[in-house]
């Protein structure tokens, strides 16, 4: 049976999302139109260029992160 | 470009107030230099008993940290509190660089500049708290605003780049020197209750551009309380002075993510990105 989402842990709290769709795409779901922001999945640091090709799965660990760049 | 060197305990034509400027040495100078012995004195023997008796460090420790070059690129918020550990450690040689004034605002977490300091130069300030500090370290002050242009001059002979700038576009500069003098750079960077840090050493680690490869406006009053640049300049120092000595686990290729606010610390695991537009792609940086 192909499930009609999946769960996964976004910015800490419990999310359910549609399967098989991409960093790029869950981006855009949630608005995140800044450029500088950075994705990490699993702990592990997702390249800009891999985020149209990068899925996510049930399970999976996300973390929209913004840099600091204060002093 | 503006810059003094010296020793606390001299006088030095340099740190005289002339005209209303403090600096008016437009040269490089290394006066003092020639007081700089790598062998450990009975003073600095007893000044860094606590930390010679560490097994880790002892006198070759030490004498590596004397024998030490590192640039502080910045003496704000995170400047302050890692030029104050590494000169009270012992490194042996500390170029600082600063181009801006202290002001008011800047009380509350630079904790080298006090208020008698307000309208001064940061790097006079520095300078002056931090020869006081440990006069057997040998500081160099920069009154400068780093640029590519002038970051291969005033990195000089340094092995080690601390990031305490408050912006992208000079933590660019700094990552492009060090990837072309392949020397370690400590990135560290704060906003409200939370910052980041990582070691990039070029040929081994990620460069900054590979994860930072956008470039972000800077913001100016992004909102900090001081203990947050105190603790993520406290690794920086940590990381140098672990490079330097070559002992424990430092972060190269992790990111750590430091959250104040909630007590959480996160580690992300960092790769060089084969797109990068700087260690990837130039052959210089390869």
């Amino acid at each position: 049976m192909i499930s009609d989402s999946v769960e996964i842990v976004l910015n800490g709290l419990k999310t359910r999302i549609a399967p098989n769709i991409s960093i790029e795409q869950l981006l855009r779901l949630m608005n995140e139109g800044d450029l500088q922001i950075i994705v990490e999945c699993n702990g592990k640091f997702i390249f800009p260029q891999k985020y149209s090709s990068t899925f996510i799965h049930d399970g999976d660990n996300i973390e929209l992160i913004n840099p600091d760049f204060g002093g | 470009m503006v810059l003094i060197s010296g020793f606390a305990e001299n006088s030095h034509p340099a740190c005289e107030p002339k005209g209303g400027e403090f600096f008016q040495i437009v040269s490089l100078i290394h006066w003092g230099a020639e007081r700089i012995s790598i062998m450990l004195s009975e003073e600095e023997l007893i000044r860094y008993q606590r930390q010679l008796i560490i097994p880790d460090i002892g006198e070759e420790g030490q004498e590596k940290l004397k024998k030490s070059h590192v640039i502080i690129a910045g003496v704000g918020g995170l400047g302050s509190i890692s030029a104050s550990y590494l000169v009270a450690a012992g490194v042996g040689h500390i170029t600082l660089v600063d181009g801006d004034r202290v002001e008011p605002t800047n009380l509350n977490r630079q904790i080298l500049h006090w208020t008698s300091d307000v309208d001064k130069w940061k790097v006079e300030s520095a300078f002056l708290k931090l020869s006081e500090m440990n006069p057997y370290c040998r500081i160099t002050a920069v009154h400068e605003r780093i640029n590519i242009h002038n970051i291969m001059d005033i990195l000089g002979n340094c092995s080690f780049i601390i990031d305490a700038t408050d912006n992208f576009q000079t933590r660019q500069v700094l990552n492009t020197a060090s990837l072309r003098k392949k020397i370690p750079f400590i990135y560290g960077g704060v906003n409200k209750f939370g910052g980041m840090i990582t070691t990039f050493v070029p040929g081994e680690t990620p460069c900054f551009e590979c994860v930072f490869p956008t470039m972000t406006p800077s913001e100016k009053s992004v909102g900090i309380l001081g203990p947050v640049p105190g603790v993520i300049a406290s690794m920086q120092a940590m990381e140098v002075l672990k490079l330097i000595l070559g002992i424990g686990e430092t972060l190269k290729g992790k990111l750590l993510q430091i959250s104040l606010f909630n007590m959480k610390f996160r580690e992300i695991s960092i790769d060089r990105n084969p797109d990068c537009s700087m260690c990837g792609k130039k052959e210089e940086f390869a």
